[in-house]
């Protein structure tokens, strides 16, 4: 799960998977812009069959946070 | 990353039902930005996208998408909700820019009324010779009628953006909560699915329309194995073929590349009451156990086309990966989303294009006849060949105009022109003369294309003269450049110059001016040829066996 986690941030930010950490946010990558981040979004539904409210979108600052709304999704990462 | 890269990813891409947004874009990155080093078979293109609400992505995604149609898409995207000042100025960047082609997604809210969006397309049609495609969310009410007069011009076009939805399901891609989050009113999920339908209009402009639907026959056109299953164990795709003999009626040809005993497979087409596609819809096949990329050369061959008019349709990822590899011209066809792929789309169908199939049949016929009719002067003389030279009309520009864009072989200067180009020729006062051809056998319809610029002291430069491959060897070249001389000559002219350019593929005509009697001109310049005809000495003689003029 991490893993595809990783792949899909990598995909969308082009950023490779190593450097990959729960603090990586749109602070440190250049490439996670607004659209970018919804971009993400549909990419991480579609990857884990999930599906986000509004809130938690909003509510997404890094990685970590990512990892805990999918958590709450039950996916278990 | 090399083209050829490029395209085999995205290749793989149209292949996988999981490919999402982002796998596009993720290849849409790796892009060059300008059009270098294009392989021959490959298209540069413009297009400009403007967006009532978000469409970040979409220009993008299209781009990438583009290059698995052999089309190379240089785009320029407005900024967000910025269509209709970069419309109304004359001076834009969309302007600037040039398009090819226009995209203008938006809603009924995006304007302020009918009589603003009135002004925003006659002020694009104003200022700008390019096509503008409307992709309009609301297809219903007064706006929508406004959009629909303005589609009655031949720039114009109105997308069904609403039947889209319909289709790909609005509950799923519109106005979800991407709307709220960012204004992305059409989710971004749904770009890859919006870009191919635009990119069916970037294809019929630019002429790469595949005109050749090649067919494996396992578990494509059946389900089963003909060598294995046998007639009685095998299930024809009805609805698969049912579409693709739409594609037939359209002007598509079908072959078949398939490895299996032909006697197998043609039990099935003879006798399975289910099948739909039968033999007689096939006009040339290669049924043995050879490489199937070498199959489509000899196909390419016996049809007189090029590979990069083959689609092809098969279910084996080996013969997928093969094709890819060896020929990336020739598009692999998403199996399961056929009725989705656009390669086959063109503008307006030419009377040339719905006779294709038929036509093929006649030249069937022609060379069973050369075969019994002995020496190639007697076959000539009974063919009975007869040409009309007429000057481009409404009705024909767009075979002009897919003419130069098609013609590689019979093509002097290799100039490709789309329709506004061909226009603008005209407005400038060069003359645009079409050759149509028929035989005993049937109408050619209109085979060639002489574009001739007026020059100084009562002379013409021949800027464009190519003709298609079907008519080559059969005298039509040299009746057509005879009848091209003796109209200039009537005009007043007094001397006529041409050139060539070679190119990897047009070594056919490079001995043909110089045969009709012009003469080559020495200025040094890399890459062409001069040549220079006298009128005042008289006009080459067409060969006797064609008949110039009568229909």
């Amino acid at each position: 799960m991490e893993e595809q986690l990783k792949s899909i941030l990598s995909k969308i930010f082009g950023v490779a998977k190593e450097d990959v950490t729960d603090e990586t946010s749109p602070e440190n990558v250049a490439e996670w812009d607004s659209f970018n981040g919804l971009l993400l979004v549909t990419e991480l539904e579609k990857g884990f069959n999930v599906s986000f409210s509004i809130e938690e979108v909003v509510a997404v600052k890094n990685v970590g946070d990512i990892k805990a709304a999918l958590r709450a999704h039950g996916v278990k990462i | 990353m090399k083209f050829f890269e490029l395209q085999k990813k995205i290749s793989e891409l149209y292949e996988d039902q999981n490919a999402s947004t982002g796998d596009f874009l993720e290849v849409a990155r790796e892009f060059p930005k300008t059009a270098d080093a294009l392989p021959p078979y490959a298209r540069a293109f413009k297009a400009a996208f403007l967006g009532g609400f978000t469409i970040q992505g979409l220009p993008e995604t299209t781009r990438a998408m583009g290059i698995f149609h052999n089309i190379f898409l240089e785009v320029y995207s407005a900024s967000y909700n910025q269509f209709s000042q970069e419309m109304l100025d004359s001076a834009s960047a969309l302007y600037v820019f040039r398009p090819d082609i226009t995209f203008l997604v938006t809603e009924e809210s995006d304007f302020l009324d009918t009589e603003h969006a009135g002004k925003v397309v006659s002020s694009f049609l104003e200022h700008f010779s390019g096509k503008l495609v409307i992709v309009n969310a609301s297809t219903e009410g007064k706006l929508a009628d406004v959009f629909k007069e303005f589609a009655e011009s031949s720039r114009v076009f109105v997308f069904d953006f609403d039947g889209f939805l319909r289709r790909i399901g609005r509950e799923k891609y519109w106005k979800t909560k991407f709307a709220e989050l960012g204004d992305f009113r059409l989710s971004p999920d749904a770009f890859p699915l919006l870009a191919e339908e635009l990119l069916g209009y970037a294809i019929a402009f630019s002429g790469v329309t595949k005109k050749c639907l090649v067919l494996d026959l396992d578990n494509t056109l059946w389900k089963g194995v003909a060598g294995e299953d046998g007639l009685s164990g095998v299930v024809p795709d009805a609805p698969l073929q049912e579409y693709i003999l739409s594609l037939r009626d359209r002007g598509i040809i079908l072959a078949v590349n398939s490895k299996n005993n032909p006697e197998d497979a043609f039990e099935i087409f003879d006798k399975h009451p289910d099948m739909r596609i039968r033999k007689e819809h096939v006009t040339a096949w290669r049924v043995n156990w050879n490489d199937k990329a070498a199959n489509m050369r000899e196909l390419a061959e016996e049809m007189g086309i090029g590979t990069d008019s083959f689609a092809f349709l098969d279910d084996s990822p080996f013969e997928q990966e093969l094709v890819r590899v060896s020929l990336p011209e020739i598009a692999v066809a998403p199996i399961s989303e056929l009725r989705a792929y656009k390669g086959f789309e063109s503008f307006a169908l030419t009377p040339e294009d719905k006779r294709r199939a038929e036509m093929y049949e006649e030249e069937k016929k022609r060379k069973s006849f050369q075969e019994s009719a002995g020496t190639l002067s007697d076959f000539l003389k009974e063919l009975g060949i007869a040409i009309l030279v007429e000057d481009a009309r409404d009705e024909t520009i767009s075979r002009v105009s897919q003419l130069t864009q098609k013609t590689n072989q019979f093509n002097l200067t290799t100039r490709r022109y789309i329709e506004e180009a061909i226009r603008e020729h005209l407005e400038k006062g060069s003359k645009v003369w079409t050759v149509r051809a028929k035989d005993r056998f049937g109408d050619y319809g209109i085979v060639g294309v002489a574009i001739i610029c007026p020059r100084e002291k009562n002379s013409w430069h021949i800027d464009s003269l190519l003709l298609s491959c079907r008519i080559l060897g059969r005298g039509v070249p040299e009746a057509f450049l005879s009848r091209i001389l003796r109209k200039l000559h009537d005009l007043g002219a007094r001397a006529c110059s041409a050139e060539f350019i070679p190119t990897a593929k047009n070594k056919p005509c490079e001995g043909f001016l110089a045969s009709c009697g012009f003469e080559e001109k020495k200025f040094g310049v890399p890459d062409t040829r001069f040549y220079y005809y006298n009128l005042e000495k008289g006009i080459f003689n067409p060969p006797e066996y064609i008949t110039i003029g009568q229909f």
